[in-house]
């Protein structure tokens, strides 16, 4: 633990900036058989998002909302439409070779489903290896099996461990085998694109408790995305709610979900299946009607229109921004007052 | 009073002492499902909840007739309105999809890509009602109605792939109750859907219950779902029962220490507080230890729990737990 945050450069005070994105947007061309472009999906629509350094924010929404596209514009893996990325004071948005290396050690992923995320033929020893080659630099060769060691230990597994292949371990145990794998090169920002969607319940647990316990250790920031929203108010100390690519609402976890203003926020949480039967005759709950539109044809102004009991004429022509709420709470709703007595 | 109490309808399922294990290549027995007790009664929502490897889909499956060719069927009794199922034969074939029918998770694989959705619902009211096209067709656009699908009439044309998977998995309930079933086996019919989506399908198959008194087994491992739709709960862990009673007794006085650890785990939007996770991880099913299957994880375990497999006890009210030493004492 100690070598890793040695090993560590300057670590950013707490609070400050870590990555911004500014205006992001990423369209997708819709082809027919030709290939003649046929139409645009809007995937992610002029977003702006602040991941503080040491916090947790948590992306969520439901499928096709965006959030993983998203998330693979803040770690470079895809390129805006328009909009900019800044890591720190630095612009990154079209960093290419070394200099797009070093923003990945300090940018790292852990994905969803550990069976697909490590090689087969590999031991675990070499995987971990991996990104400490590849990032030739940071641990000297001499070493490099130490701290290989020192990385399994630190999430909770054995270093005899290292000699085995992945398909001898359990999916919460190839997860951990990730998450070392990710903090190999020693990054600031950890992107967990839905970490324990595909482990068992009990597993869940576990692995949230060891992303919690490093984050404390190590002063990591988390962008966790996530469509399971329990797990997130266990977890995140903010949360951005996405509805058709846009950033609906956004602010404390807990302000967030004990006082939702966005009518989407508010209809989404009062859809989460309570944990104790003692509480089901006693919510309220809201339903939605109707899909969500498709994001080639979303509807005007706000986007959430088309289900919401609010809108009104105004909600047709004018797209909502992030208004705030109080200091640190912000939602997209002309509508916020109506909202709030409803709620 | 409830004037609008709904008729039962038959005498529900009942399972009595299944075990069900598999033989894997290499020579192992696989112990899938252990002397598992279960009753469904018709207007009844019985929830199981368990992780991977409980043997909540083995017990569906057993019962649907629906196993794989490697499984056997090695004691136990299943009944369906007072009919034994078991072994697998003409009773289930007979029972399957009029008066017992089952929803599975994966909505897409279980509709065929190349029909319409309308034409393969239509096709239940064809073969099994031998009603005519029209009147199949006008059976069919009743039944998309009430599953809550908008414009029943368009969506008659539409073909699997053109629906949302919300969409699709209310086909597929509308294409399981076709027939008017006395019982629905649904296994996490909700589990790949959206939180909003999957509200409204619990709308929806709780409607069917408490109007229509159809008796629902509902899998989940999703202790949320269990809380928001059960009257009973049966908890599974590695191919047992551990615990079972009404909703309340198990998910707000449970006795078993995997219930209880499972509950203040399980992560909840009301509040941020979790207890320490179980530790550890699920047994294997291929070399279960002797006696109790969670003695590895318990914090409450003694010797006995290494030797001896705890029997399902009651413990008042109903109430059934197999544990050593949280099952004995008061009742």
């Amino acid at each position: 633990m100690t070598d890793l945050m040695q090993t560590r450069p300057d670590t950013l005070r707490p609070g400050e900036d870590a990555l911004t994105g500014r205006g992001l947007t990423r369209h997708f061309p819709v082809r027919d058989g030709l290939g003649r472009t046929v139409g645009t999906v809007k995937a992610v629509q002029d977003v702006d998002l602040q991941l503080r350094s040491g916090e947790c924010l948590a992306l969520v929404g439901e499928s096709g909302c965006g959030k993983s596209t998203l998330a693979s514009l803040i770690t470079l893996l895809d390129r805006p439409t328009a909009g900019s990325m800044r890591l720190e004071e630095q612009d990154v948005s079209s960093l290419r070779g070394r200099q797009l290396r070093e923003f990945r050690r300090n940018v790292q992923i852990v994905l969803q489903d550990p069976y697909a995320a490590l090689n087969p033929r590999l031991t675990i020893g070499q995987s971990l290896r991996e990104p400490l080659e590849i990032h030739g630099g940071l641990v000297r060769r001499g070493e490099r099996e130490a701290k290989v060691v020192e990385l399994l230990e630190l999430v909770g597994l054995d270093a005899s461990h290292r000699h085995r292949y992945p398909h001898e371990f359990s999916g919460g145990q190839r997860q951990r085998v990730c998450i070392a794998r990710a903090l190999a090169v020693s990054p600031r920002i950890l992107v967990c694109d839905e970490p324990v969607s595909a482990l068992d319940v009990s597993v869940q647990a576990q692995i949230l408790d060891l992303l919690q316990h490093l984050q404390r250790e190590l002063g990591l920031a988390y962008l966790f995305i996530s469509h399971d929203l329990a797990v997130v108010r266990g977890i995140a100390d903010r949360v951005a709610v996405m509805y058709l690519g846009r950033i609906v609402e956004e602010g404390p976890t807990a302000e967030v979900f004990t006082h939702p203003r966005h009518p989407y926020t508010q209809a989404l949480l009062s859809s989460v299946p309570v944990t104790d039967p003692r509480e089901r005759s006693t919510r309220e709950r809201i339903r939605l009607s109707g899909d969500v539109p498709s994001p080639t044809d979303p509807p005007s102004g706000c986007a959430f229109r088309s289900r919401c009991w609010l809108a009104t004429d105004e909600c047709a022509t004018t797209v909502p921004s992030l208004e705030h709420v109080s200091a640190d709470h912000r939602a997209a709703c002309v509508r916020l007052d109506a909202a709030r007595t409803s709620a | 009073m409830d004037l609008h109490a709904p008729k039962p309808r038959g005498r529900g399922v009942s399972i009595r002492d299944l075990s069900v294990q598999f033989r894997t290549p290499s020579g192992s027995v696989v112990h899938a499902a252990s002397n598992v007790e279960l009753d469904v009664a018709p207007g009844e929502c019985v929830v199981v909840l368990g992780e991977s490897g409980s043997g909540k889909s083995v017990t569906a499956r057993a019962t649907m007739g629906l196993l794989e060719p490697n499984a056997h069927i090695a004691s136990g009794s299943i009944t369906l309105d007072g009919t034994e199922l078991l072994p697998p034969g003409r009773a289930i074939e007979a029972a399957r999809g009029r008066r017992i029918s089952m929803v599975f998770q994966d909505s897409l694989s279980a509709l065929n890509p190349v029909h319409t959705v309308g034409a393969q619902i239509a096709e239940m009211f064809q073969v099994h009602g031998k009603l005519s096209t029209r009147r199949a067709r006008q059976e069919t656009i009743q039944l998309m109605r009430k599953v809550a699908i908008p414009d029943p009439d368009r969506r008659f044309r539409a073909y699997p792939h053109q629906l949302s998977g919300g969409m699709r998995q209310r086909i597929v309930i509308a294409m399981a109750l076709a027939l008017h079933p006395q019982v629905l086996i649904a296994d996490e019919p909700t589990t790949a859907l959206d939180v909003t989506v999957q509200a409204g399908i619990l709308d929806l198959l709780l409607g069917l219950v408490r109007e229509e008194g159809m008796g629902l087994l509902f899998i989940t491992h999703d202790v949320g779902v269990a809380a928001e739709i059960a009257d009973r709960v049966v908890v599974m862990y590695a191919g047992s029962v551990v615990e079972a009673g009404t909703v309340e007794q198990v998910l707000v006085r449970p006795r078993h220490p995997y219930t209880r650890g499972l509950l203040q785990t399980a992560p909840s939007v009301s509040h941020a507080r979790r207890d320490q996770p179980i530790a550890g991880s699920l047994p294997d099913p291929a070399d279960l230890p002797t006696g109790c299957a969670f003695q590895e994880r318990c914090p409450v375990a003694v010797p006995e729990c290494h030797q001896v497999r705890p029997a399902l006890l009651p413990v008042g009210g109903g109430q059934q737990v197999a544990c050593h030493v949280e099952g004995a004492d008061d009742d």
